[in-house]
């Protein structure tokens, strides 16, 4: 009887791997552990590491070359592309937070703060319709009835009193001296009134 | 001469056996790139770039209130949270009560390669926590970072502290100053990181994934294998459960060059993070400004993240309620499998429930 007879184990071929395997785990362990502790080895790994990157990057830089002179588009051409896609998503995310304590604040309105406020928004266009209605009755009334601060405002402009003010602003001037000379009421005051509104 | 014995004194019986079990070895681990897993259902809710976030499906309402936001690394696929039904530790979190939602960093581009860490920590997860909160309607959730995730969950965490219930960190590396083999490997004047994210935009996955395995090579490469070998001669042995581990094990995510840059200067190599040196969107990043409670959880063989840079957290933080739990473990093997479901889940289960 041969030992291949005895033993089933025998036709394992990995059998035999295994034992090795094994029996030497622990001194490959504490060998290889004791290798990658010394700096020797982290700098070593560390110079293959960088060998290899500099052929990596030889045959990028090549590729890159070959392809631009092609007319076709790099990785870099194409990242570029992404990297614009997800800056206009940030964007857009950017302009999200910006609405959402928005939305929440609006959503937090209470019904009678509504109220409140489309009684303001009624009072502030009452107040608007006055004042219109005011204007309108100002322009219907003689010239007369302008008031005298109106008239006074309007008078330099003409361009009699002051000839620098007339030219530095000749449209306006020119419009309202024609005006004032056909219709000295109405228009005059509304020309002044357009030119010289936030000074009044 | 034994019964199975041919001509020419070989056991063919055991010899047709050996070369089954090697041809079920080849299918197993050639059929793991397919094995199923994160299987528990959810829902997207938000995303942006390639970030996605998901809430995991509830069959009733949740019995706790504070909401889990569960932040992952990023050169690992998010699904090890969520391997396969009965090795979930989100399966297990929804069967505690719990609203779990997680964020996948998914897999960067050429177009990512100037998204670093800052920008994920203050661009991305302040907005992934708003949509928690508007969906569940709580202002505050328990962030749970696992690993590199965690590192990044303590960040946010110390960026916006009215956000946190509560804190729980899985084997996740803070203090770099003594930081084992990886501190060696990536060290100063030893590491070339500047002609490494200049050649590679996107750092590929392989690196650091062969990083990781060469901090126990022998078992990496070796005995991974001659353990399947042995376990297949056994019954009961759970082959898929085997080929979802081995799957999310060799399914290395790129990492994004700039975050990866970020990474290994500001982290390892300066340790900003304990120096009170690290700023993110132009704001100081102080781990003591964290006041909430805080979990930390060690293993106690895990050469990724040596106990030496996982337990400085409870010490770092302002919180007057930081405790830590050291598993016997790994640093996967503590998340998922047997061990897993044994200590590490009901031991965050307890202290979660305890702090809703």
């Amino acid at each position: 009887m041969t030992k291949a007879e005895g033993s089933p184990r025998s036709a394992d071929p990995f059998e035999t791997w295994r034992q090795l395997y094994e029996a030497n785990e622990r001194t490959w362990n504490a060998s290889l552990e004791e290798a990658m502790n010394r700096p020797e080895f982290s700098t070593s790994s560390g110079k293959m590491l960088e060998t290899m990157l500099a052929g990596q990057k030889a045959v990028r830089d090549n590729m890159r070359s070959f392809l631009e002179s092609m007319n076709v588009p790099t990785r870099e051409d194409i990242a570029r592309l992404g990297e614009l896609v997800v800056g206009l998503e940030e964007k857009i995310d950017q302009i999200t937070d910006r609405m959402d304590p928005l939305e929440a604040a609006i959503l937090g309105l209470k019904p009678e703060s509504l109220a409140g406020l489309e009684a303001k928004i009624d009072r502030v266009a009452d107040r608007l319709g006055s004042l219109e209605d005011t204007i309108r009755g100002m322009e219907s009334e003689p010239a007369a009835k302008v008031p005298e601060r109106v008239v006074a405002k309007a008078k330099p402009v003409s361009g009699q009193d002051d000839p620098g003010a007339a030219k530095s602003r000749p449209g306006p001037v020119k419009a309202q001296s024609g005006a004032a000379k056909a219709r000295p009421t109405t228009k005059a005051s509304t020309a002044t009134g357009k030119t010289s509104g936030p000074a009044a | 001469m034994t019964a199975g014995a041919g001509p020419i004194g070989l056991d063919l019986k055991a010899a047709w056996a050996a070369n089954d079990r090697a041809l079920e070895m080849a299918r197993v681990v050639l059929g793991s790139a397919d094995a199923p897993v994160g299987l528990t259902p959810k829902e997207l809710v938000w995303r942006k770039n390639k970030a996605r976030l998901y809430r995991y499906v509830r069959d009733e309402p949740a019995t706790h209130r504070t909401p889990i936001f569960l932040v992952l690394p990023l050169i690992n696929r998010a699904y090890i949270l969520d391997l396969r039904p009965g090795s979930s530790f989100v399966e297990f979190l929804l069967g505690q009560g719990h609203d779990v939602f997680l964020i996948d960093w998914g897999t960067p581009g050429d177009e990512d390669r100037s998204l670093d860490i800052s920008a994920l920590i203050t661009r991305y997860l302040p907005r992934a926590a708003r949509v928690i909160q508007r969906i569940t309607g709580q202002r505050q959730m328990t962030v749970l970072g696992y690993c590199i995730g965690g590192a990044l969950a303590a960040c946010f965490t110390a960026l916006h502290p009215e956000v946190a219930r509560n804190l729980v960190l899985l084997t996740t590396p803070i203090d770099f100053a003594d930081a084992g083999k990886f501190g060696q490997m990536t060290a100063v004047g030893v590491f070339p990181v500047d002609s490494l994210t200049d050649t590679f935009p996107i750092v590929p996955g392989q690196m650091p994934e062969v990083g990781s395995k060469l901090l126990n090579p022998s078992a990496s490469y070796i005995g991974t294998y001659q353990r399947l070998w042995e376990k297949l001669a056994e019954p009961e042995f759970d082959v898929v459960g085997w080929q979802a581990m081995y799957r999310w094990v060799n399914d290395s995510v790129p990492f994004a060059g700039a975050a990866f840059r970020q990474w290994v200067v500001e982290f390892y190599q300066e340790n900003r993070l304990v120096r009170d040196m690290l700023e993110m969107g132009g704001r100081p990043v102080r781990l003591r400004d964290i006041q909430c409670p805080v979990l930390n959880v060690a293993a106690t063989r895990d050469p990724i993240a040596p106990r030496t840079t996982t337990s400085a957290i409870t010490g770092l933080v302002s919180s007057s309620d930081a405790s830590e739990i050291v598993i016997e473990g790994g640093h996967v093997g503590i998340v998922v499998g047997r061990t897993a479901s044994r200590e590490l889940w009901p031991k965050v289960g307890a202290w979660l429930a305890a702090h809703d």
